[in-house]
This record gives C-alpha cells, sequence and structure tokens, in this order.
C-alpha cells in the first residue's frame, strides 16, 4: 500500500506496467519487481523448495532467500531471480517459480502437512533402497517437486562482456563509509567504487560502478563482480552486453559492504509479509509504501515511529511464540500467550556483518556477545573493513527462538528448528557437518539469512557460545552469478583456441574432414566424391603404398638445442646416445620419466656441430620443452645449452611412397637425391620454388620417406609446389586417419596410445634404443627396478582376427576367460588388403606369438592370433629405397 | 573504432645469451638490448624486445633475416649465445584506434594504463588464452602482438569479434581526472 511519506527512489509521476503470473500490474520507475509487489498488496510470490510452503518477500535486498521468480521468457527467461534485486521495467514478465497447478493452489503443499516425514538427512534416510527404487521413483518424484526455476533450454541469446581492471584504491559498497573511503583514498592513484544499488550519486575522480555485484574475492586482491548494464531497460532499449564480468586487481580492497539484518525463529515465521524489520523500513522511506496496516514489531522499535507517521499501526511486542495464518500472516501470539491480529511482522533478530568477501581471502571471525554476531578480526594484511560490515551495527533485542513446527531457519532450504536440533542429537557436532546434513546455509542465498541462527541453535545445544562453534567456510560467490557472465567472449567458436597450420586454408579448400588433435586442427582425411571415412582412407593408404602421398606434418613439436654441451644435455633428456651422431645425420629417440616409462618420443637430426633439432610428438611438443628447460635449470645449470621453440618457425610436409623421390626432383634443387648420397635418416638443405628447404629422411609409413621442412611464412607456395610436381605422379594428400594405419603396420608407436605412463622402452620392443654405455640418463635407474625386469610385464604384440576388434578391448587367454591379460590399443584395416589387424599390450605377450587370445568388446569376444607387431615390410627394405 | 590489422610478416630473430655477454660483446649502434626489463627498443625498422632475463626478440620488419644473422653470429663468436631464426614462429597483429585499450582489457590481464605499460614497454602474456608478446607502440595507444602463426587466425577473430561488441559500449569510460 502507498503512502505519501518517503519514495526516494521512485517517481510517483509516472507509471509502468509489468505482469506477475500472468496479471498486469501498475508500478512507478524506480520500483523494484519486489517493492511493486507489495505496493499491490502482493504478498505470496513463491512456494518453498521442500515442503512448498507459501512464501513472501523477507528482505528488501541481496540478501532476500525467499522472492525467487524467473524474470523473462523463452531463451531470455532467467530464473531464480530476487525479486528484491530486480529493477522494474515497463513490460517486465516475471512468474513464481516451484508451483503447480498456480501460486494460490500449489499441490505440492501436501509435502507441506506430512513435513515430518522430511527431516534432516532425509536423503540419506529415506532413500536407502535398490538404486532402481532411487533412480526410478524417488529421484524424478523431488525433481518434480523440490526445485528452482528451469534453466531454458534455448542457447542463451544474450551477449556478456568481461574486462580487466587495475585500480590503486577498490572500495566495494557505496554507502556512507564508502563513498568517505573512497573520496579519502583519491590522492593515491586510481579508485573504483562498486555498488550494487542503482542510485549512487557519482563522485569526482572516483570510477562508480553502480548495479555492480563484487561476488568473489580472491587471493592477491583479485575481486570479481558481476555488472547489469542493461537488466534494468526494457528489452527494446537495450544496448551492448546484457551483463559484464568485471576482473578488477587492486593494490587496497577497502570493503563497506554493510550488514543483513536477520529473522527470528518461532514456528511459522515463514508465513508471507512476516519481514525483516529494516526491510520494512526501507520500503517505506526509498518505496513510499506500508508492508501493511496493522504491523506487529518484534526485537527492536527502532521504526515504529516513522511506521506510525506513515499511518500504521503498530503493535510492539518482545517475543512471538508462534504467527498463525495460512497464504499471509493474520496474527501473532506472543510471548505472554496474548494473540495479536496484524497483517504483517517486522522481526529484528540482530545484524550480521556483511564479511563474506572478508572470510573468502581467509579473513579470520571472533564472535560477540554483546552485538550478537561475528565480528571481522583486523589484518592489516588483508582487506580493510570500516562501517557496518566492521561490526559497527545497532543492536537488536532479538528474543529467543521458539520450538515448534515450521520454525523455520533456512528460508530457502526449508530447514528448520528441529532438523538442527535432531541433526544434534544424532551427532553432527561440527558446524560442517551440520551444514552438509541439513543442507543449512547451502542454497542460493549462502545462508545470508540462517548461518547465525543455526549456529546460534548448535552452540546453545551443545552447551557452548557461538564462537565456539565458529562458521562454516565463505566461498564465492557471494550471490548467484549467470554462467553467460562468467563466459562471456569465451563460447562458441572461441571456447578453447584453435591451432591451424600454414596450409589449413588449403585443406579447407579441398574439403578435408578434420580432428582435433589437442588444440591443433589437423586434416583426418580428404574424401573425394561422396566417399565415406572408410572409402577415403583406403584410397589414401593405398597412394602411398603403392605411389606416393603427402601429409601436413607441420604441427610437430620442434625444439633448437645448441651450445656446446647440446649432445652431452640430450644424452641425459634421452634414453639413448646422441654424441657420435654425425652432422648431416638423424635418429629416432626415446625420452623416460625418472619412473623409466616412456615419455615421448622422436627423431633428432644434427644441425651443427653443436646444434641439434629435437621433433616432439605434436601433442607433448610444449611438455616436452618444459621438461628440458626444468631439469637444465634445476638439475645440470652448469651445461652450456639453449633450448628454443621452433614449433612454429618450421612447417613441415612429408612426402611419402615408392614415387616420393621421382616427386622431389621435380622441384627440388641443390640436393642429390640419390639413396647414396642422401640414404635414410638423414637431412640436407635445399630450395624450393627459390625458398631455402630442409629434407629429413625420416619415415613414419615404411616407405621411401623425405620431410620437406619450411619457413612457415613460404609454407604454402612450397606445399602447392610439392603437389603440382606430384601431379603426374598421381601425388594423395592424407590425412592423419591414413597416417595412423601405416604407422601401425610398422608398429611405430603412437605416445599416448600404444603407452599410458606404465609403459617401458622394452615393453614396446624399444629395448635396442636404451644406452647401455651411458652413464646416466632421466629414467636409467628406475629401468634397473626388478619390476621392470619380469618377463611378464605387458609387451607390444600384432593381433589378427576376421572381424573388426574395438580399440580398449580386453584380452583374455579363454573365451569364457575372466582375467585379463590385456588390452588393444590400435584397430585397423590393412592399409592394402584391408584385413583386420591390431596392436595389442599384452602380459608376456611375445612368449604369446603364435598362441590366441580373445578380444571382449561390445558383448562380444573375438578369437585373435598373437603375432609380431611389425605386419609390413620387416626387414625395412622400402623405407630404405 | 578499434581496428585489428595483421601487419606483414618480418624477420624474427631469438637471442638468448646472459646480460653479462651483452656488456662484452662489440655492439654496433643500430643494436640495442634492452636491460630492463618489460622494454623494447626501436631502431629504424628494428625493434629489440627484451622477452626474459637471457631472451631477447628482434622483429625487423625488412626482409633482414641472412645478413642480419650473419653479423650477429659473428659478434657473438666466441661466447655462449643462440641466435635463432624464428621468423616463421610468430605472426603480428595491430590493436589500434579509438577504444583499443579498451579492447585489450577484454583481452589480457596485464594493467595497461601507465605508468604500469605505456609506450616503450612490452610483455610476454596471454592474450584471450593465446601466448603473445606485447608492445605498446605509441601513445594513442596503439598496440602490436607477436602470437604464435598457428594461433593467429583465432586470436584475430577473438578480438573482432569482441570489438564488435564494445562499439555500443556505455560502461567503458577511462578514469576521470
Amino acid at each position: 500500500m502507498r503512502v505519501a511519506l518517503g519514495g526516494t527512489r521512485i517517481d510517483r509521476s509516472r507509471t509502468i506496467h509489468f505482469r506477475f503470473d500472468g496479471r498486469t500490474l501498475a508500478g512507478h520507475p524506480g520500483d523494484t519487481l519486489a517493492s511493486a509487489l507489495l505496493a499491490n498488496g502482493i504478498h505470496l510470490v513463491g512456494r518453498s523448495f521442500k515442503y512448498h510452503r507459501p512464501r513472501g518477500i523477507l528482505s528488501a535486498g541481496a540478501e532476500e532467500p525467499n522472492a525467487l521468480v524467473t524474470i523473462g521468457e523463452g531463451a531470455f527467461a532467467e530464473p531464480n531471480s530476487r525479486a528484491t534485486m530486480v529493477e522494474l521495467y515497463d513490460g517486465l514478465v516475471a512468474r513464481s517459480q516451484n508451483a503447480w497447478p498456480s501460486l494460490g493452489h500449489d499441490l505440492g503443499a501436501v509435502t507441506g502437512i506430512a513435513s515430518r516425514l522430511f527431516p534432516a538427512g532425509f536423503y540419506y534416510k529415506t532413500f536407502l533402497g535398490s538404486s532402481r527404487t532411487w533412480t526410478g521413483l524417488y529421484e524424478p518424484l523431488i525433481r518434480r517437486m523440490a526445485g528452482l526455476g528451469p534453466a531454458p533450454t534455448a542457447a542463451d541469446p544474450d551477449a556478456y562482456d568481461k574486462v580487466h581492471a587495475h585500480c590503486e584504491t577498490l572500495v566495494v559498497g557505496g554507502g556512507a563509509a564508502g563513498r568517505a573511503a573512497a573520496l579519502e583514498a583519491l590522492g593515491q592513484g586510481r579508485v573504483i567504487l562498486i555498488d550494487e544499488g542503482v542510485a549512487t550519486p557519482p563522485l569526482d575522480g572516483v570510477r562508480l560502478l553502480n548495479r555492480t555485484t563484487a561476488f568473489g574475492c580472491y587471493d592477491d586482491n583479485l575481486v570479481m563482480a558481476v555488472e547489469r548494464v542493461n537488466d534494468h531497460l526494457p528489452p527494446g532499449e537495450r544496448r551492448g552486453p546484457r551483463q559484464r564480468l568485471w576482473q578488477i586487481r587492486a593494490k587496497r580492497i577497502v570493503l563497506a559492504t554493510g550488514a543483513h539484518q536477520q529473522p527470528l525463529v518461532f514456528p511459522n515465521n515463514d508465513l508471507p509479509a512476516i519481514m525483516i524489520a529494516s526491510a520494512g523500513l526501507t520500503y517505506l522511506r526509498d518505496f513510499g509504501l506500508l508492508v501493511g496496516r496493522r504491523i506487529v514489531m518484534v526485537g527492536s522499535s527502532d521504526a515504529a515511529d516513522e511506521l506510525r507517521a506513515a499511518g500504521a499501526q503498530v503493535i510492539e511486542v518482545a517475543a512471538i511464540a508462534a504467527a498463525h495464518g495460512r497464504k499471509r500472516v493474520a496474527s501473532v501470539t506472543d510471548g505472554q500467550g496474548t494473540r495479536h491480529r496484524c497483517d504483517a511482522v517486522l522481526m529484528a533478530g540482530g545484524w550480521q556483518p556483511a564479511v563474506h568477501l572478508h572470510s573468502q581471502i581467509g579473513g579470520r571471525l571472533s564472535f560477540d556477545p554483546a552485538r550478537h554476531c561475528f565480528v571481522p578480526v583486523v589484518d592489516p594484511s588483508r582487506a580493510r573493513l570500516i562501517g557496518a560490515c566492521a561490526g559497527d551495527v545497532p543492536v537488536d533485542r532479538p528474543s529467543a527462538p521458539v520450538a515448534g513446527p515450521n520454525a523455520f531457519v533456512d528460508f530457502q532450504n526449508d530447514v528448520t528448528l528441529a532438523d538442527i536440533d535432531l541433526a544434534t542429537r544424532e551427532g553432527f557436532v561440527s558446524v560442517e557437518h551440520l551444514k552438509r546434513y541439513t543442507t543449512t546455509g547451502m542454497a542460493t542465498d549462502q545462508g545470508k539469512l540462517s548461518n547465525l541462527n543455526a549456529i546460534t541453535r548448535l552452540a546453545h545445544n551443545l552447551g557452548g557460545a557461538p564462537g565456539s562453534v565458529g562458521t562454516t567456510t565463505f566461498r564465492p560467490p557471494y550471490t548467484p552469478v549467470t554462467f553467460g557472465a562468467l563466459a562471456a567472449h569465451d563460447r562458441d567458436q572461441f571456447i578453447d583456441p584453435t591451432r591451424t597450420t600454414p596450409m589449413h586454408d588449403w585443406h579447407v579448400g579441398q574439403g578435408a574432414v578434420f580432428e582435433d588433435v589437442g588444440q591443433w586442427k589437423r586434416p583426418r582425411y580428404f574424401p573425394r566424391d561422396g566417399e565415406d571415412m572408410r572409402a577415403a582412407v583406403r584410397r589414401e593408404c593405398r597412394a602411398v603404398r603403392r605411389g606416393v602421398g603427402v601429409l601436413d606434418a607441420s604441427t610437430l613439436g620442434k625444439i633448437d638445442v645448441r651450445g656446446p654441451d647440446a649432445a652431452s644435455f640430450l644424452n641425459l633428456i634421452y634414453a639413448n646416445g646422441w654424441s657420435k651422431l654425425p652432422v648431416g645425420r638423424c635418429r629416432y629417440g626415446v625420452m623416460l620419466g625418472e619412473d623409466g616409462m616412456v615419455f615421448d618420443d622422436g627423431v633428432s637430426a644434427r644441425i651443427a656441430e653443436h646444434q641439434f633439432l629435437t621433433f616432439t610428438t605434436t601433442g607433448n611438443a610444449a611438455r616436452v620443452l618444459d621438461h628440458m628447460e626444468d631439469y637444465h635449470q634445476t638439475e645440470w645449470p652448469h651445461l652450456k645449452v639453449w633450448l628454443n621453440s621452433v614449433t612454429e618457425h618450421w612447417a613441415a610436409a612429408v612426402v611419402t611412397g615408392p614415387l616420393a623421390r621421382d616427386v622431389l626432383r621435380e622441384v627440388v634443387s641443390d640436393v642429390d637425391l640419390s639413396a647414396a648420397a642422401f640414404p635414410h635418416l638423414s637431412w640436407r638443405e635445399g630450395r624450393i620454388a627459390g625458398h631455402k628447404v630442409r629434407l629429413y629422411r625420416i619415415s613414419f609409413t615404411g616407405e621411401l620417406s623425405f620431410e620437406v621442412h619450411c619457413d612457415s611464412r613460404f609454407a604454402r607456395p612450397i606445399w602447392e609446389a610439392l603437389l603440382a610436381a606430384g601431379e603426374r605422379f598421381g601425388i594423395t594428400p592424407y590425412g592423419t586417419e591414413a597416417m595412423h594405419v601405416l604407422r601401425a603396420e610398422k608398429a611405430y608407436v603412437i605416445i599416448g596410445q600404444e603407452t599410458d605412463g606404465t609403459v617401458a622402452p622394452d615393453d614396446l620392443g624399444l629395448s635396442w634404443v636404451v644406452s647401455k654405455s651411458k652413464p646416466d640418463f632421466i629414467g636409467k635407474r628406475s629401468l634397473a627396478r626388478p619390476e621392470l625386469q619380469r618377463p611378464d610385464r605387458k609387451q607390444l604384440v600384432g593381433l589378427t582376427m576376421d572381424a573388426f576388434v574395438d580399440e580398449g578391448a580386453q584380452l583374455t587367454a579363454g573365451a569364457a576367460d575372466t582375467v585379463m591379460l590385456g588390452h588393444v590399443t590400435s584397430s585397423y584395416p590393412g592399409a592394402v588388403d584391408e584385413k583386420p589387424f591390431a596392436l595389442a599390450l599384452v602380459t608376456g605377450g611375445r612368449q604369446r606369438i603364435g598362441t590366441s587370445l580373445y578380444a571382449h568388446f561390445g558383448g562380444r569376444s573375438l578369437r585373435c592370433n598373437v603375432t609380431d607387431p611389425v605386419f609390413y615390410d620387416p626387414e625395412g627394405v622400402r623405407l630404405h629405397g | 573504432m578499434v581496428e585489428i590489422t595483421r601487419l606483414p610478416d618480418a624477420t624474427l630473430i631469438t637471442v638468448r645469451c646472459s646480460p653479462a655477454v651483452l656488456d662484452k660483446a662489440d655492439l654496433p649502434a643500430g643494436l640495442i638490448f634492452p636491460r630492463d626489463a618489460n622494454r623494447f627498443a626501436t631502431v629504424e625498422t628494428r625493434r629489440i624486445l627484451w622477452a626474459g632475463p637471457d631472451d631477447w626478440m628482434i622483429v625487423d620488419e625488412r626482409d633482414a633475416a641472412p645478413d642480419l644473422l650473419a653479423v650477429l653470429e659473428e659478434i657473438f663468436a666466441t661466447h655462449h649465445v643462440a641466435v635463432v631464426d624464428v621468423s616463421g614462429n610468430r605472426v603480428r597483429l595491430r590493436v589500434s584506434g579509438r577504444g583499443a585499450r579498451e579492447l585489450m582489457n577484454r583481452a589480457c590481464a596485464l594493467d595497461l594504463e601507465p605508468p604500469s605499460f605505456a609506450t616503450g614497454h612490452c610483455a610476454a602474456t596471454f592474450v584471450a588464452r593465446t601466448q603473445a608478446l606485447v608492445m605498446q607502440v605509441d601513445d594513442t595507444p596503439c598496440y602490436e602482438l607477436l602470437v604464435r602463426r598457428s594461433f593467429a587466425s583465432y586470436l584475430a577473430d577473438w578480438l573482432v569479434t569482441a570489438a564488435r561488441g564494445l562499439e555500443p559500449l556505455t560502461g567503458a569510460q577511462p578514469f576521470p581526472g
């Protein structure tokens, strides 16, 4: 009911309209949804979480636990909005939540009558049955009955902004204390003042963020805040992002976040129109309305005269034994047993400083018995607190909690005084256990209006003071934050950075199908004329085995290792030796962890006496460089060596197949490409299309192969020159899928596919790589452990079978066995004959060659013959070609 | 209006050495290696960035690699120095125009306001979760980014998309006073 007094925030000269549950209502600019509903005499705005009890508006601010509504429609809908924080605009559409079929007649309220069946811990107690009872009966029932507003199913069409800001002083809270602190800090650099409110007047020289809530405080003075840029405007008037996330790094933080007046606990204290006393006053002063005509005040009489002056009848009582009413409070029984008719109750349960941000960064609290609240312990190394949040709060005269039915402590999670008492009786005496068992303080309001009462009750039950119980941990966010604001720009194609090679556009032009390899986009295959993957891969494999193929291998990691100790350094990093590798030659190397397990593999080339180029796997490039830097800086700082990533400086094209040399002869100058002059595992420098290139004879297919490496700036013309030169030889671009088939036939392992951190070199048949003569290298000591000498370790073998087997399939000795002997690591149809083959890690695998095993996958069992893992050209004649 | 421009590829050379070597080496006037952290020096078409305590990045807009590499090799011949051609490693992007800093504040967590970051300052940092060397090249302010080549398309798209969102911006007013 509007009155003539007060109303500083509203413009009474203008009327705007909004809808609540389909009803069109009027309000004034400056109203919140809560004040506009109250002005229309609407107190019942929602149904509670568990018992579907009628609930109203409890507060006038961010602490509101009850009045949660859904704002907007369709994909724009924002569930669980606090009506006290929603600014009214013309055309606003709001809906109540958790009520069916309607707010006034909620069938779910029957659970309220049966509330004794839902005591504290009911999740743990009631549903101990078969898991089918849970998933089939209870869970769907609970999800339908007890819930917050439904999230929209469509993608969020709104835009969000996210920005970093820096300042010397950050003040959180735009009340009198905060504004004074902001002005005081002006001489000491940049000042940012954050305020949740809408009408904080600007301060000269201060960057003021209105409609902004600081919801998290983190290490090193990082404060996260969300600004509601457009939420207060009708949709047609919105410009720019809906909300903006601020990530503010401040030299100094001043908290002036105020305090929250607490409710009192008595039976039916949750009835609509029972409100926090200070909220009743705010509705009068800011919005010019009385929350009732006949108001009972309990716990404080501070506002009584002001309410009377506005026209209300005010009855002051010292305590309330119970409230009565159905959808709105109709009367109360006071501490003496006298019944008072009323249409609103204002309760003052003491003020709790809003210490959330202080506590999030580890600030301590102590209990102040005089003011009956937790106050922050001053710590100069942390944020400074001033005003009410520092403990400078008014003193109420809260009455003791009254037990009885429906005496609520946590309004949003429907936790009653009886639940707290039950939890104590059942032995939950730690406040953290109490919280988890009863769920008190765990709702979206984070217990701003319940924690103090819950802690006080627990302490009372234990015969101590609240200070001895302590508080639960304060965690961000202070108030809920929409995911859209947290993601902001990093959505859709920007959800993760994507990396592309210099030839990427060419691949796209050829219709390549890409796969993600880490952040890289790599062509998986190049389908032609409606080919499916299998047909394309078969064609690409055959081209390499019979003619010539070309692969974009630019993603390989490349590390320039140089300095007088480069060879010594690699001797320590790799399991194999490097000292004797001549300039111009390359060598395959395996890198182990300290545990002796294979960490990475790849070829390194000796570029000069004191310079190597080390290739890493695509996925491990950064990790290997970090690993090498780490060992250099911490273990062997005396070694004179520099490590530089040149991964992206060198683009790479692999030309491979029996006709590879014929293709290169067409385009490469300055190099003798003959096998005698340029043997397998060597490198030469030459030119293609006028640009310098390095050619490496490295084969990952088992065929004659040349890797053409060039400065990435010129990769596209060189790639195209190779394609043009190869045209008459039928050169075929191939992708990672064909690459995998071709390498698997040669038993060339892929780190992360054949290895999983438990695989040693010998397990892969790579003991020939491991140096017997070097005094030390990473992993050497571990290789000598008995565990790594066991003959029944899992070893790499090949499998052949009549049908295709899934990668990851488990292997057993007999068809009906349950003892797992290993698993399939790679499985493909053969490159040319298309006969299924696989690689597997099998216990004592090398001893089992010639026997059979059974692979189990998808409910099937398949007989497999164990073979040598090298299926193709075991003598290596072709790659030496 | 913020402008995001891809600049022509340049010659990029990494020089790794202890600062003490720079004191001893006989450096010509055109090669100024900044000793202060996060600063770069400009001589004609060439910039040298402090990229780490033992790490400098030379950016030359001319195609200078073969000559410059030879010169540097000779200067440092008797020292433990790595001179590595990394011209292909990175792409240059420029962020300029009104709102350039506002856009960078969205992409980068550093304090980009003077005196924390000003013309002649550089930093190795993340820009839109992409590793980059950031330089402020004039007071407008205008920024140049050296970003790993594989990330360049992603980063440019990110910046262009975020810049589009900045246009109707109301809340990005500069600090008053």
